[in-house]
C-alpha cells in the first residue's frame, strides 16, 4: 500500500504542488498585505470581508485543482503506458483504487481545511475585532458550502469516472468542465425550454451537482475495477 | 508531412469525434426539440424567428471553447505522456514540420467548428425567410457574444498550446487553459474593482483573451523549438559529452 501511494504521489507531484501554489498562495498575498497595512497603520478598517473573499478566492481556484486530480487519478497510467505493469504486480486492483483515492482525496480535504482553518483561526488573530464566530455567519461562508462544495465534488467525480474510461487525462480533465457545463446547461433547459418554474434553485443545483459528482465517483471506481487493461 | 498529419489525426481522433458531436449536437438538438414544440404547441416553427439560429449557433460555439481547450492541451504533451515524443525526435523530421502538422490538426479543427456555425447561420438560416428585422441593439449584442466567443476559444487554446509545450501532462496543461482564463477574468475584475475602472471588464475582455491566447500560442511553439527532446538527442550523438 505504502508503495502504491508513493507511485501515487509522483505521478500527481507537479499538481500537488499546483494544487498547494493555488490554495495558500491567495492568503499569503493577504496576509502580507494586511501586514504592510499595519506597519503603516492602515489596517483598520480591515474587517472579515478580506479574508472571507481570499478564502472565496482559493476555494475558486482550487476548483480546478480537484477537476485535474479527478482527470488525472487513473488514465495517466494509460497514457504513459504503465497500467500494464500494474496489472502485472500481485496487486488487487480494491488496493490500487485506495491509493489512487487517497492520494486524490486527501488534497481535496487539506484544501478545505486550509482555508477554513485560515479563516476561523488565523483571520480571527491578525484582525482586531474580526470573530471567527462572525465569520461563521457570514452569508458568504454559507455560499462556500452551497457552492463550491458541489462544484468541487462535481469537478472531481466527473473527472475521476471520465479518467476511469478514457486513455487521455487530458480529454478526462477536459471533459470533467465540459460535465459541469452540461449539467448547468442541461437545467437551465429545463427550467427554461420545459417551462419548470421555480427548478432552477441553489438547492436544486445543489443536490444535481452532488448526485452526479458522486455517482461519477463511484460508477469510476466501478468501472475501474471491472475493465480489462489493453 | 502527411504522416505526420496521419499521426497528429490518430492521436487527436476521440478528441475530433467529441468535437464533431459538441459542434452539431445542439443543431440537431434544436432542430428536433424545436419540431416536438411547433407540433405540440401548434405553433409557427421556431426555425422561421433568427433567435433559434444565433442561439444555437452561440450554444454550439460554447460548447466548442471545450474542444479547444483539449485540442490545445493535448496537441505537445499527449506525445511526451505516453513517450512517442522521444520516438519523434530519433526520426529525420525538422521540428518545424512537427509543430506544423500539430497545428495543421489544431487549427484546422477550430476553423471547421467556427466555419461549419458560421455558414449554417449566414447560408442555411436566411433560406428560411424571417419576417423580423433585429434592430441596433440586438446585432451589436449578437456581435458581442460572437466576440467573446472566439475571443475565449483563441485563449483556452492558445494557453493549452503554451501549458501543453511546457508539460510533460496533457491533463495538467487542459486544465491549466481553464486557469488561465479564470485568471485573465479575475485579474481584470481586480484592476476594475481596485482601481476604480468603470466597465473595464467588458471593455478589455475581447482584446486581452485574443492577446494571451496568440502570445500562448507563438511562446508555444518557441519552446517546443528549443525544446526538451533536444537533451535526449544529445545524449544518443555524445554531443554534451564532448562539448
Amino acid at each position: 500500500m505504502k508503495s502504491l501511494i508513493w507511485k501515487d504521489y509522483r505521478i500527481n507531484r507537479l499538481l500537488l504542488i499546483f494544487g498547494s501554489v493555488v490554495c495558500v498562495g491567495p492568503w499569503v498575498i493577504a496576509i502580507v498585505r494586511h501586514l504592510q497595512l499595519n506597519l503603516r497603520g492602515e489596517g483598520v478598517w480591515w474587517g472579515p470581508e478580506p479574508w472571507v473573499s481570499t478564502s472565496s478566492i482559493s476555494l475558486g481556484l482550487s476548483l480546478f485543482t480537484l477537476a485535474m486530480l479527478g482527470g488525472n487519478a487513473i488514465a495517466p497510467e494509460r497514457a504513459d503506458r504503465s497500467a500494464e505493469f500494474l496489472g502485472y504486480l500481485p496487486v488487487s486492483r480494491w488496493t490500487i483504487l485506495a491509493g489512487k483515492s487517497l492520494i486524490a482525496l486527501t488534497p481535496a480535504v487539506a484544501i478545505w481545511a486550509v482555508n477554513l482553518a485560515f479563516l476561523l483561526w488565523v483571520a480571527p488573530r491578525l484582525a482586531d475585532g474580526v470573530s471567527a464566530v462572525e465569520i461563521v455567519l457570514r452569508s458568504e461562508v454559507r455560499e462556500f458550502f452551497n457552492v463550491f462544495g458541489p462544484v468541487s465534488i462535481l469537478l472531481f467525480g466527473s473527472g475521476w469516472f471520465w479518467s476511469a474510461a478514457l486513455r487521455s487525462h487530458g480529454l478526462a480533465t477536459g471533459m470533467s468542465f465540459f460535465t459541469l457545463a452540461v449539467v448547468v446547461m442541461g437545467m437551465l433547459g429545463i427550467e427554461y425550454g420545459l417551462g419548470v418554474e421555480g427548478f432552477l434553485t441553489n438547492k436544486s443545483i445543489a443536490i444535481a451537482f452532488l448526485i452526479v459528482g458522486i455517482g461519477g465517483y463511484l460508477v469510476g471506481c466501478a468501472y475501474y475495477l471491472r475493465r480489462l487493461e489493453p | 508531412m502527411r504522416s505526420l498529419l496521419w499521426k497528429d489525426y490518430r492521436i487527436n481522433r476521440l478528441l475530433l469525434i467529441f468535437g464533431l458531436v459538441v459542434c452539431f449536437g445542439p443543431w440537431i438538438l434544436a432542430s428536433v426539440w424545436g419540431d416536438f414544440l411547433s407540433v405540440r404547441m401548434n405553433d409557427e416553427a421556431p426555425w422561421r424567428a433568427p433567435g433559434f439560429w444565433i442561439s444555437t449557433c452561440i450554444f454550439s460555439l460554447g460548447l466548442s471553447v471545450f474542444t479547444l481547450a483539449m485540442l490545445g492541451g493535448n496537441a505537445i504533451a499527449a506525445e511526451r505522456a505516453d513517450r512517442s515524443a522521444e520516438f519523434l525526435a530519433y526520426l529525420p523530421v525538422a521540428r518545424w514540420s512537427v509543430i506544423v502538422s500539430k497545428s495543421l490538426i489544431a487549427i484546422a479543427a477550430g476553423a471547421a467548428i467556427w466555419g461549419v456555425n458560421l455558414f449554417i447561420l449566414f447560408f442555411v438560416a436566411p433560406r428560411f425567410e424571417f419576417s423580423y428585422i433585429p434592430d441596433e441593439d440586438t446585432i451589436a449584442r449578437v456581435r458581442m457574444m460572437f466576440a467573446v466567443c472566439a475571443a475565449v476559444s483563441v485563449l483556452v487554446f492558445g494557453s493549452g498550446w503554451f501549458w501543453s509545450s511546457v508539460l510533460a501532462s496533457h491533463g495538467l496543461a487542459t486544465g491549466m487553459s481553464f486557469v488561465v482564463l479564470a485568471a485573465v477574468i479575475g485579474v481584470l475584475l481586480a484592476l476594475e474593482f481596485v482601481c476604480g475602472w468603470e466597465r473595464f471588464l467588458e471593455t478589455w475582455f475581447v482584446s486581452v483573451c485574443a492577446v494571451t491566447g496568440i502570445g500562448g500560442y507563438f511562446a508555444g511553439c518557441a519552446c517546443y523549438l528549443h525544446g526538451l527532446e533536444d537533451a535526449f538527442k544529445d545524449l544518443l550523438y555524445g554531443r554534451k559529452a564532448t562539448a
